[in-house]
């Protein structure tokens, strides 16, 4: 930790969390393909997940009721109208070739993971379908199409160490387990993008940002950050530049691994989905919610 | 008017998946220089002010009783077969 | 009533139901007398692109068996039809119209399938288009086009063109099509048909495969109205697999047609946009029965008034940004990793690129660059397009304020040849001036056999289509109009010379 934090004293590390919380609903997000967090490959899979032509999707109400809950309790503010977009990338695990998502338009604003006196604020929350896995060239669909809660940090500046980031992880599994709105103890209940640049001085902005996906612990999240910071450090030292990368961190090994090139903004097209109406709460359904926050005993 | 180069098809075409050859891509040159010259007559609407349709609005709005488009209730139903899964 | 020694062939879905219920003639003979038909006459249309003849017998006996049980049949009972391959149909092939995907069976059928088959109604087999919907002509396919029964070198419109012509040619009395930009009525005008576009969401579009998700609705193409208000209620109605369906009880739309039929159009006021009836290029053969038409809906009672749509020249150009946008984003999913063809590569990249290069015909290719342009555009052209949409739709809100629905012809020519407009896209594009604002503002709509061109040198005797709008659910409108033109008229009841 020495090496990091002798580097992260001259320049400036800029980290940006986004944190998916996979909400316990027994059915998908847009079909009625049943949703457990444990299955096997390929075991939960229904026409509307295999993308089969004349597929529509549905929306789950339960994910809506979650995904409000943990607004809340996050001190978000509820959109009383939200809209779904389709986001368009090609990839096996993303059957329908888009996503469908929230983006400009999302369920929550706001909110913030607070720790010791420290506060991360929120930009945005808002509900999303899983992709499916790939894992040694092999797709699984089993996970596509679950319910996701994405909640997408304001960009922070790490100082000395990236244990700051595992410690809002750590405060968001505990509101999380305190609303009970996921299995959050099960692996893949909660996962972590953190896009990490550095902004060396003299520069009038960030530079590229790389991104590690889906880190699921606290300790993982600031071992990885850790790595990111020296490996971009090391490229701007011997004068590199640093490409936009996805990467994947292994903890056993302490090893960051490239994914790819993250599909950006200007590759992703989106269209406003058109099979969905837009997402209306209202008042009632808001204050339901509030009152489930209250009374642990009333929720399912 | 719109100029379009064989540059811009084959960028299209590799970002929808579809491969191009030389005159594949000449004729989408001119097929698309024509018609997004037509889409171009569009920029001389005046829409200040004006929303985007909707359909599914158009919808919510014709229910009888009135009320919002249901949402699909948490009931698991059913998976298909390991057969129809692709491997 | 139908004339007691008049074929099979000639009997409407009505008469065929009736009959099956009340023992006059068992499903199965009707079934059988309709595959006979379909092998002496499609090898010149090549309309049926799968014919499943164990199937449709399985089921017309199905039919009877439940009578004979004393069982009360549904309202299509015994009546054969076929569906155009976009619809999804359990146990037989649906391809999209497309090589990409090719082999593909569903193990379930799609809501309008499920629903015919609940109605009684015996499935042939499924029925030629454009690929995916993407066409006027029924020539965008890598298998065979399809040939307008009244004249054979010449196109039965698209992308229904299977099923106008199926229809026409009286092989079946009823079919499926799908309509996004007047695909159903533009080849019910040609092949001299009903074929009706119900208001976006009174049916639903769950197992269609998706091509203008916003603007997509399926619908009936008969020879007469009452078929197509037999078959329509039929399907209208919520469905929650669809949540852009309407929450709405579907009237009695065979009240409307008798209503048409028996009552006339007293106190009617049907709206004519001049402006486009204008633009040059019109056929003044399609005039005169456009003209024609009008005097008959004046004579039952009607009266016509001047409409203004400011922004119709607009129509097309919106059409093409947002289905062209939406069929790329539709035909994402076709990447060779499930159903259909599937094409090897090193990695998924080029087996993706090898799939849709090889499986994709060369319109939709054209339809997927410009899409990708569209949803892309720094300029904002998709979202524009939408913005003008609005305004469109509030035009013909502004003219229902005066009139109650509105007429035109369905095209502007009655027809053109195999091979002559497919190498100018732009030409095929703005024929399309009449029938695609229906879609772009949800309003249902509905083309009848108005007459026919005569024949002149170089061109054969063709059908011309009536086009009507109507407002929002107002398909029993539509329908009395409809019928009560259809009354005075004898046009669909013609035979195509060709296959009588």
């Amino acid at each position: 930790m020495t090496r990091v934090t002798k580097v992260m004293a001259g320049a400036t590390v800029m980290v940006g969390l986004e944190f998916r919380c996979r909400l316990a609903t027994r059915s998908k997000l847009f079909s009625p393909c049943p949703s457990a967090i444990d299955a096997t490959p390929d075991s939960q899979v229904d026409a509307h997940t295999l993308a089969l032509p004349g597929t529509l999707p549905t929306l789950n109400r339960q994910a809506v009721g979650l995904a409000i809950r943990l607004a809340l309790a996050l001190d978000a503010e509820i959109e009383p109208v939200s809209r779904w977009v389709r986001k368009h990338y090609f990839a096996p695990t993303l059957a329908k070739g888009y996503q469908i998502t929230q983006r400009e338009s999302p369920l929550a604003r706001g909110g913030t993971i607070e720790v010791a006196g420290r506060a991360l604020g929120l930009t945005s929350i808002y509900l999303a379908e899983d992709v499916g896995e790939l894992r040694a060239g092999v797709v699984d669909l089993s996970r596509a199409g679950a319910p996701l809660l994405e909640l997408a940090g304001e960009p922070m500046i790490m100082r000395a160490t990236a244990e700051e980031a595992s410690a809002f992880l750590r405060a968001l599994q505990t509101i999380i387990r305190a609303s009970r709105v996921a299995d959050i103890d099960m692996p893949g209940a909660l996962r972590c993008d953190a896009h990490v640049s550095l902004w060396p001085k003299g520069q009038d902005e960030p530079g590229t940002h790389c991104t590690i996906k889906d880190v699921e612990s606290g300790p993982a999240l600031e071992q990885a950050i850790a790595a990111e910071v020296l490996r971009q450090t090391a490229l701007l030292d011997q004068g590199m530049a640093v490409a936009a990368l996805t990467l994947g961190y292994d903890a056993a090994d302490d090893r960051l691994w490239v994914c790819g090139d993250h599909p950006s903004a200007t590759q992703c097209c989106y269209l406003p989905e058109p099979d969905l109406p837009p997402l209306r709460i209202d008042t009632a359904w808001i204050e339901r919610a509030r009152a489930e926050l209250r009374d642990p005993r009333s929720l399912s | 008017m719109a100029v379009i180069t064989d540059a811009d098809i084959e960028a299209l075409a590799h970002l929808c998946r579809v491969e191009l050859d030389a005159e594949g891509v000449a004729r989408g040159r001119s097929y698309l220089g024509a018609i997004v010259g037509l889409l171009e007559t569009l920029e001389a609407v005046d829409t200040s002010g004006i929303p985007p349709f909707v359909a599914a609005e158009l919808v919510a709005a014709l229910h009888d009783p009135p009320g919002p488009t249901a949402l699909r209730e948490d009931t698991p139903g059913p998976r298909v077969p390991a057969a129809a899964v692709p491997s | 009533m139908r004339a007691a020694r008049e074929p099979l062939s000639a009997w409407t879905a009505s008469e065929t139901a009736d009959a099956v219920r009340s023992g006059e003639v068992s499903a199965l003979t009707v079934t059988r007398a309709a595959l006979d038909r379909i092998a002496a006459v499609d090898p010149r249309l090549h309309a049926w692109t799968l014919v499943d003849e164990r199937g449709a017998l399985a089921a017309a006996r199905g039919v009877d068996a439940a009578r004979a049980r004393g069982e009360s049949l549904g309202p299509l009972a015994g009546v054969p039809t076929g569906l155009k391959d976009n619809f999804v149909t359990a146990g037989l092939e649906t391809t999209g119209g497309s090589r990409i995907l090719q082999g593909w069976i569903p193990l379930r059928d799609g809501f309008h399938a499920s629903r015919l088959r609940a109605a009684g109604a015996v499935l042939l087999g499924k029925l030629a288009l454009d690929e995916f919907g993407m066409g006027s002509s029924n020539e965008n396919t890598p298998f065979t086009a399809v040939r307008n029964p009244w004249a054979l070198d010449f196109v039965p419109g698209g992308s229904s063109g299977g099923s106008a012509a199926a229809v026409a040619s009286r092989t079946i009395c009823f079919s499926l099509g799908s309509d996004s930009g007047g695909s159903i009525r533009q080849p019910a005008s040609l092949c001299g048909i009903v074929g009706l576009k119900p208001t976006y969401g009174r049916v639903s579009r769950s197992g269609l495969i998706a091509f203008v998700s916003s603007l997509d609705q399926p619908g009936p193409l008969t020879r007469n109205v009452r078929d197509a208000a037999l078959v329509l209620g039929c399907l209208a109605g919520h469905d929650p697999q669809d949540m852009n369906t309407i929450r709405a009880p579907a009237p009695d739309y065979l009240e409307a047609v008798t209503r048409g039929r028996m009552h006339g159009l007293a106190g009617l006021r049907i709206g004519v946009h001049h402006e486009a009836l204008a633009l040059p290029g019109l056929d003044p053969a399609v005039r005169a029965c456009f003209d024609a038409a009008l005097a008959a809906l004046t004579a039952a009672g009607a009266e016509l008034l001047e409409v203004s749509l400011p922004h119709f020249r607009h129509a097309v150009p919106t059409y093409y940004a947002l289905a062209s946008a939406l069929a790329a984003s539709n035909l994402a999913r076709f990447d060779g990793a499930r159903q259909g063809l599937r094409m090897t590569g090193e990695d998924f990249v080029r087996s993706c690129t090898a799939t849709r290069s090889q499986g994709f015909g060369e319109e939709v290719k054209r339809r997927l660059l410009l899409g990708t342009h569209v949803m892309r555009d720094p300029s904002g052209l998709y979202e524009r397009a939408t913005r003008v949409q609005t305004l469109i739709a509030r035009d013909y809100t502004a003219a229902f304020e005066r009139c109650d629905l509105l007429a035109s012809p369905t095209t502007r020519l009655p027809g053109f040849r195999l091979g002559e407009r497919v190498h100018d896209p732009v030409a095929m594009y703005l024929s399309d001036i009449f029938v695609v604002g229906a879609n772009l503002a949800g309003l249902p709509a509905i083309s009848v056999p108005a007459g026919f061109a005569p024949a002149i040198t170089g061109r054969p005797r063709l059908p011309v289509g009536l086009h009507l709008i109507a407002p929002l659910l107002a398909e029993p409108t539509l329908l009395r109009v409809a019928a009560a033109h259809e009354a005075s008229t004898a046009w669909h009841l013609e035979v195509p010379p060709g296959v009588a």
